[in-house]
């Protein structure tokens, strides 16, 4: 990948500061994240994974460095990018297609324009039909298909996903893996998954960055090239020759962080 | 036609003999404990009537049913009833109205301030602790005898209970979800309109519930002690001229109007939570 810097982080570091004393989370962490490429983070518990996000959602200012969005400085949340959680957080007062205009609605979108997208987009990823459902009557996949709705209706350029699809069964994880990582390639987005879960990482990112545990560090970073599938989806990768190989590299590095816990 | 049709008012809208033997017993249940309930109400009624003609109490201390329907009757021909009853529901509506949207409008003036609420909280708490009733003759002092008073008195029972459940419902609201509104760039405003007053909006009615009732109290105890109309006066007045009828009648009322009131707060409820599975 050789466009654009979308994502750049020097010398991120961060501590948390209670009455009992200060944790380092991160320590001196460089990144950069080019345009069009979906960008895999693992790394074990506790190493930070959440601080980063945090700060490239410009939620939180790093203690030290910094984090450029497109070549400019963040100091808070910018509309350039959308994140997905690990839950989907689908507001339960609302109905599914007022969950989808939330972020339309924030950013001060005309009320008939954002119901139109919000609209198109429910029918786009199969929820055309649920608009006046609450989400207590939604399964897990379609709760987190609203989510994404939610996302990319305010239209982002850069996704950050935190272990979207770790509260999924594995079947609708597959499929759910398989649409997200479609839709972001095909609108040309680009994308920061934060995972626990080694295998989603190899199968959906052009490149993995291992950290290290507490303080988080870059400790490998992986480009991963997989032969012998004509169109790569995260369905597709897991045939390839190489991903065994990567997983067992990544599980290895991995391994040895937990060791030293 | 198939059978399930003719089976009867019971299983009426059924759509198969299963579905009608199934709704048959789930609506027989209903009807016998509403029959059930009227049936207490209808005995208690009845050995009360009877006890008091039989003289196996003495109705001048108990009263009796058909002495107060005659009160109730009485009272309303002469437009006594309407007024009493008007003036003890507007002060308690008055209150509940004042002492229910001041404690939510404190509520978020701690949320999006919380330096003031840690200044405040221990003077909320100790208020709050205090006996509300105690502060009757304060407020007939400073507000004279008047309705002034008896509604500051239901203010003052149900503010600052409403202040401290809602505020600690504001508090409670999920972080992740402001994390999702903030990263739509959400305002300080924004995040309590969309996330921490609605997450809070089923502590904001079951507060209702109670501050209803609790206004209602404050109303009545207003009443007696300084008003010189509505149901806690009729009450007293009953008591101080020895007439059970006016008093158990006043009574009586009383409980038909709490009654009234929570029903209209459970209608709210539905109508304001339909996200709530039933």
């Amino acid at each position: 990948m050789s466009g654009p810097e979308r994502i750049r982080g020097e010398g991120l570091s961060h501590t948390y500061l209670t009455r009992t004393g200060e944790t380092l989370a991160l320590s001196n962490l460089d990144l950069t994240v080019r345009h069009g490429e979906f960008c895999g983070i693992v790394g074990p518990s506790g190493c930070g994974k959440s601080t980063l996000l945090a700060i490239i959602c410009g939620l939180l200012q790093p203690s030290e460095g910094r984090i450029l969005i497109d070549g400019v400085q963040l100091r808070s949340p910018s509309r350039r990018t959308g994140i997905l959680l690990q839950k989907d957080h689908l507001f339960e007062w609302r109905t599914v297609l007022q969950n989808a205009e939330l972020g339309l609605e924030i950013q001060g979108t005309g009320t008939a324009q954002a119901r139109r997208r919000a609209k198109e987009l429910l029918k786009l990823y199969g929820l055309g039909g649920f608009e006046d459902s609450y989400p207590y009557q939604l399964s897990g996949g379609m709760r987190q298909r609203v989510a994404l709705v939610r996302t990319l209706a305010t239209d982002p350029d850069i996704l950050l996903l935190d272990e979207p699809f770790s509260a999924l069964d594995y079947q609708t994880k597959l499929i759910l893996e398989r649409d997200v990582h479609a839709i972001i390639r095909r609108n040309d987005k680009t994308a920061l998954l934060i995972t626990h879960d080694i295998e989603e990482a190899v199968s959906m990112c052009d490149r993995v960055i291992v950290l290290s545990g507490r303080p988080g560090k870059v400790k490998n970073v992986y480009d991963i090239a997989l032969t012998g599938c004509a169109e790569r989806t995260p369905i597709s990768s897991r045939d390839a020759p190489e991903f065994r190989g990567y997983c067992k590299r990544i599980w290895e590095d991995l391994e040895i962080e937990q060791r030293s816990i | 036609m198939s059978s399930a049709a003719s089976n009867g008012f019971l299983a009426r809208g059924a759509v198969s003999d299963r579905h009608a033997r199934f709704l048959r017993s789930i609506r027989l249940r209903q009807t016998q404990v509403t029959v059930a309930q009227l049936a207490v109400l209808a005995v208690f009624l009845a050995v009360w009537q009877l006890a008091a003609s039989w003289r196996i109490i003495d109705p001048f201390i108990t009263s009796q049913p058909s002495a107060i329907a005659e009160k109730v009757l009485e009272l309303a021909n002469d437009g006594s009833l309407g007024y009493h009853v008007a003036v003890t529901v507007i002060e308690t509506l008055i209150g509940f109205g004042i002492g229910t949207s001041l404690g939510i409008a404190i509520a978020g003036l701690f949320w999006w301030w919380d330096f003031l609420s840690d200044v405040a909280d221990p003077y909320v708490v100790v208020l709050n602790a205090t006996p509300k009733m105690a502060l009757g003759p304060v407020f007939i002092i400073w507000l004279g005898a008047t309705a002034t008073a008896v509604v500051a008195l239901a203010v003052s029972i149900s503010l600052f209970v409403t202040i401290l459940s809602v505020y600690s419902a504001f508090r409670q609201a999920d972080p992740e979800k402001l994390v999702v509104v903030s990263s739509f760039g959400a305002s300080k405003w924004q995040q309590f309109s969309k996330v921490v007053f609605p997450s809070a909006v089923p502590t904001i009615i079951a507060t209702l519930k109670v501050n209803i009732g609790l206004s209602l109290i404050g109303a009545i105890v207003g009443e007696f002690l300084a008003a010189n109309a509505g149901l806690g006066y009729l009450i007293i007045y009953g008591q101080n001229i020895f007439k059970m009828s006016l008093v158990m009648t006043s009574l009586v009322i009383l409980t038909v109007i709490a009654g009234v009131m929570y029903y209209c707060v459970n209608l709210l409820e539905r109508y304001l939570l339909p996200w709530r599975r039933s």
